[in-house]
């Protein structure tokens, strides 16, 4: 039997993959690795990248200016690209969490009108 | 072990069609990736073969991974895809307005071409620059087409007249110009396939059509006898066909998925013979036509022979590390 709740759950992930990896750089700049495991403990594993999913992603949102790209040390020496949030991707987010609030809500009124009364 | 992240990461590589230093960068991130997630694994009790593989299968598919970040390193701005286009679009215009006839216009034109394809070339050919490269490819090709002629016509004169109309050092420099040119035109060719032959396509696609153009005019030399009223009688349809190009370069560069930019080019192809050869008022018939058209798929899916060639090895050493990929 298909896993309606799960599709549900990746079409959700998909429309809103650039609101929470540039949400997630807010605090500061990181890694393709990092950023997964970052969504697995702040959703408290509700959300997971898939890997095939994040690099494009990232490399899109570095194209279009709002991250920027560029390879340095882990704390454990290792070599990785770090993405951190550019000036044009906070006004990016800003704007798309303002509309994010408003979707909501109207979802809500809709969907959960005894929970929003 | 090392071998089988290296045939991996070598199937990447080839899917990815891009510059050798952006694939380079790719697959650098990706493999720190990959290490990453196969330590961990092994920290947490997994043999060290057996986290290699989990963590290559959790990554995906090769080709599914190289196709989606070749979507987002090749799909061009709208700016990017209009600079794409130019060449394409002013010829639409010195066609439409009859001006093409002049020297003066042409001349500069094919010397911008130049220039642009030059400082593509020298800047690490940007995407842009093929279709502006594709017009310079005519000067090695119509200049190895009049080497080709001076010989025939010295071939004739032998057979007809038992001796060469023009002097041997002519035919000496034509039979060396004809090796040069082609090697120029397949030298190019093949740079700009290795990488991705679906941007030679892109560059020899207005090629085909440009063949049919010439020959319609040789087979109706009286045309050129005449003055330009007798030559622009096909200037609609040839502006019309470079309209059609530019706004397939467009769409080619917007559109990032591989399979549908060489369906699109292998539909424009012979499309613009036979719209070239509907407005035809007389000249060439269906067999010339149908062997323009077979020819115009021909020579979009010859820059392909460039491909880099296939690596076996690691392809096998890939289908043994991915046992379990649908």
């Amino acid at each position: 039997m298909q896993d309606v709740a799960g599709v549900y759950r990746r079409e959700l992930l998909k429309g809103s993959t650039e609101t929470l990896l540039l949400s997630l750089l807010i605090t500061e700049p990181m890694y393709g690795y990092q950023l997964v495991r970052e969504m697995e403990k702040k959703s408290s594993g509700y959300f997971r990248f898939k890997e095939g999913t994040l690099y494009p992603a990232l490399h899109r949102l570095e194209k279009d200016g709002l991250v920027n790209g560029s390879w340095g040390d882990s704390p454990n020496g290792q070599n990785r690209r770090y993405y951190s949030i550019t000036e044009k991707g906070h006004e990016r987010l800003a704007s798309m969490l303002h509309e994010w609030e408003k979707f909501s809500t109207a979802v809500n009124l809709v969907a959960l009108p005894g929970a929003t009364a | 072990m090392t071998t089988t992240i290296r045939g991996y990461f070598s199937d990447i590589r080839r899917h990815l069609h891009l510059a050798p230093s952006e694939s380079d960068e790719i697959v650098r991130e990706l493999q720190t990736h990959i290490e990453e997630r196969a330590q961990e694994l092994a920290d947490s009790g997994m043999s060290t073969d057996e986290s290699i593989k989990q963590a290559m299968r959790e990554f995906g598919e090769t080709e599914s991974v190289a196709n989606k970040m070749y979507e987002v390193h090749t799909t061009g701005t709208w700016k990017r895809a209009g600079l794409a286009a130019l060449p394409h679009l002013v010829l639409s215009l010195l066609f439409a307005t009859h001006l093409w006839t002049r020297p003066a216009l042409v001349g500069p034109m094919l010397g911008i071409a130049l220039v642009m394809s030059i400082l593509g070339w020298r800047k690490g050919r940007p995407l842009w620059s093929y279709p502006w490269l594709g017009y310079c490819l005519i000067i090695p090709l119509v200049s190895w087409g009049l080497a080709m002629s001076a010989i025939g016509y010295g071939a004739w004169g032998v057979v007809t007249k038992g001796k060469l109309p023009l002097g041997i050092p002519i035919y000496a420099v034509s039979i060396t110009y004809i090796g040069f040119s082609l090697w120029v035109f397949v030298r190019v060719l093949s740079r700009v396939s290795r990488r991705d032959w679906g941007m030679g396509s892109l560059m020899v696609l207005p090629l085909p059509f440009l063949g049919f153009w010439f020959m319609y005019f040789y087979g109706r030399k009286e045309l050129l006898e005449q003055t330009g009223v007798g030559l622009q009688e096909f200037d609609g349809s040839v502006a019309t066909v470079f309209l059609i190009l530019a706004l397939t370069t467009v769409a080619f560069f917007r559109i990032g998925r591989r399979f549908v930019r060489v369906a699109l080019l292998a539909i424009t192809a012979p499309s613009m013979i036979v719209l070239a050869w509907l407005s035809r008022e007389s000249g060439p018939g269906f067999i010339a036509l149908f062997l323009f058209a077979a020819l115009s798929i021909v020579v979009l899916f010859a820059p392909a022979l460039f491909d880099r060639p296939k690596d076996a090895k690691a392809s096998e050493e890939l289908r043994y590390a991915l046992p379990d990929q649908s």
